[in-house]
């Protein structure tokens, strides 16, 4: 485990190689609120969902892309939103995935916190989120 | 002797990077830097570069595409893409050389001496017409929608060619099953798209819908007449004629009463 504000360091450092390549045509943002950072999330829960946001939807846009994630409180919770534009004619599909990103990052999330968690994917014509709850633990 | 370039890239990085490398080289200038398929295509047809640096990969249109829709063909093209599968084609397409990223220097700088001297030996008297065989050898997809329009322009990827039309020579579009018709003046392009989709699109460049399979540019509009009691009917300059239903009938109003092009207007307008 590790703080949110360790995670969001490492998010960085990678988000900034992102930048080297896709710099001018990406808007990035992250929302989290002063209060969160303290808060603990396993160690590079995030990596692999924002890499597939580069992956998936960055390096397939023409024009600008955009990226944002949401940390929020909800009750005892910590809600983690991350949301990607994309390309509305991608066929993308959890189910024909071949990727480990995602089913890894659940299969953790279940070692973690057993039935305590969500992990969710939605998608419309041009945006992919991908929300997670987990409980707040300091 | 000079040589202009243009380079192609998606990836800012790269850009750059062979921007640097070429700065090194006072026989180069390079004139134009791009970072995506449509900029790439009007940057070669309008600086007719001596040599092109292309990526294969790019978002939605590919240095293929980009390739196979010029009018104009670089003297020496030099492929660059951190993939080799593509290394084969692009020999078809009758590249120079393909350099796989991450390249050395010096392996920037022998793919660079062996464009210059292939455009210094005679490069008119090269077999030129095979590239674009080789090119239309791939499956084709029919008509497809390119996300972002260009300024005044739609991008449409149609037999593996991207056509930029320009939206003042689009006269009408129409549904068609899954498809859209785009009218031009003397043919159309079968676009595998919505109607709603591109309604949206092009509502801000004086397109609007009339009909449920009809989205025409008001630029064409000559003549607007009631044709029975709830329906008009709407010609276009030079002729074609098309249904208003009633669903669209306000909306195609309010709008001509806002933004009516007057200099356009030779038509009679009967509204009720």
């Amino acid at each position: 485990m590790i703080s949110l504000e360790a995670e969001l360091e490492l998010l960085d450092q990678y988000i900034a190689l992102e930048k080297r390549r896709f710099g001018d045509k990406l808007c990035i943002n992250i929302t989290c609120p002063e209060g969160l950072h303290y808060y603990s999330i396993p160690k590079l829960l995030l990596q692999p969902i924002v890499e597939n946001s580069f992956k998936h939807g960055v390096s397939q846009i023409l024009g600008e892309a955009e990226i944002k994630l949401i940390f929020k409180k909800e009750d005892d919770r910590l809600l983690i939103q991350i949301f990607n534009t994309t390309h509305h004619k991608m066929d993308w599909h959890t189910v024909n995935s071949k990727g480990i990103g995602l089913s890894n990052t659940v299969e953790r999330l279940s070692r973690i916190y057993h039935t305590d968690y969500s992990f969710q994917v939605r998608q419309n014509q041009s945006q992919i989120l991908v929300e997670i709850t987990i409980p707040l633990q300091v | 002797m000079k040589y202009t370039a243009v380079i192609v890239d998606d990836e800012q990085d790269a850009r750059e990077g062979i921007s640097l490398l070429l700065q090194q080289d006072e026989s180069i200038e390079v004139k134009a830097h791009c970072s995506d398929g449509i900029t790439a295509i009007l940057a070669i047809n309008n600086h007719k570069p001596d040599i092109l640096f292309l990526d294969i990969q790019m978002p939605q249109i590919t240095g293929f595409d980009v390739l196979r829709s010029v009018n104009y063909r670089p003297k020496a093209t030099i492929f660059t893409t951190a993939y080799d599968e593509f290394a084969l084609k692009a020999f078809e397409v009758h590249a120079i050389d393909y350099l796989l990223k991450p390249f050395s220097d010096t392996r920037f700088y022998e793919a660079l001496q062996h464009a210059k001297s292939s455009i210094g030996k005679d490069s008119t008297k090269k077999s030129d017409t095979g590239w674009l065989n080789a090119l239309d050898q791939e499956n084709m997809v029919n008509g497809e929608l390119i996300e972002r329009p260009v300024g005044e322009r739609l991008a449409v990827k149609d037999n593996g060619k991207i056509h930029l039309l320009e939206l003042s020579k689009i006269r009408w579009l129409e549904a068609y099953d899954y498809y859209i018709k785009v009218h031009l003046s003397d043919h159309f392009l079968l676009v595998r798209d919505s109607l709603k989709n591109m309604e949206t699109k092009l509502k801000a460049h004086g397109f609007i819908r009339i009909h449920k399979s009809s989205l025409v540019n008001t630029l064409f509009i000559a003549t607007i007449q009631p044709a029975s009691p709830k329906e008009y009917s709407l010609t276009l300059k030079e002729g074609q004629q098309l249904k208003v239903s009633r669903n669209y009938k306000a909306a195609l109003f309010e709008y001509l009463n806002m933004r009516w092009p007057v200099p356009a207007f030779n038509g009679h307008l009967t509204a009720k």
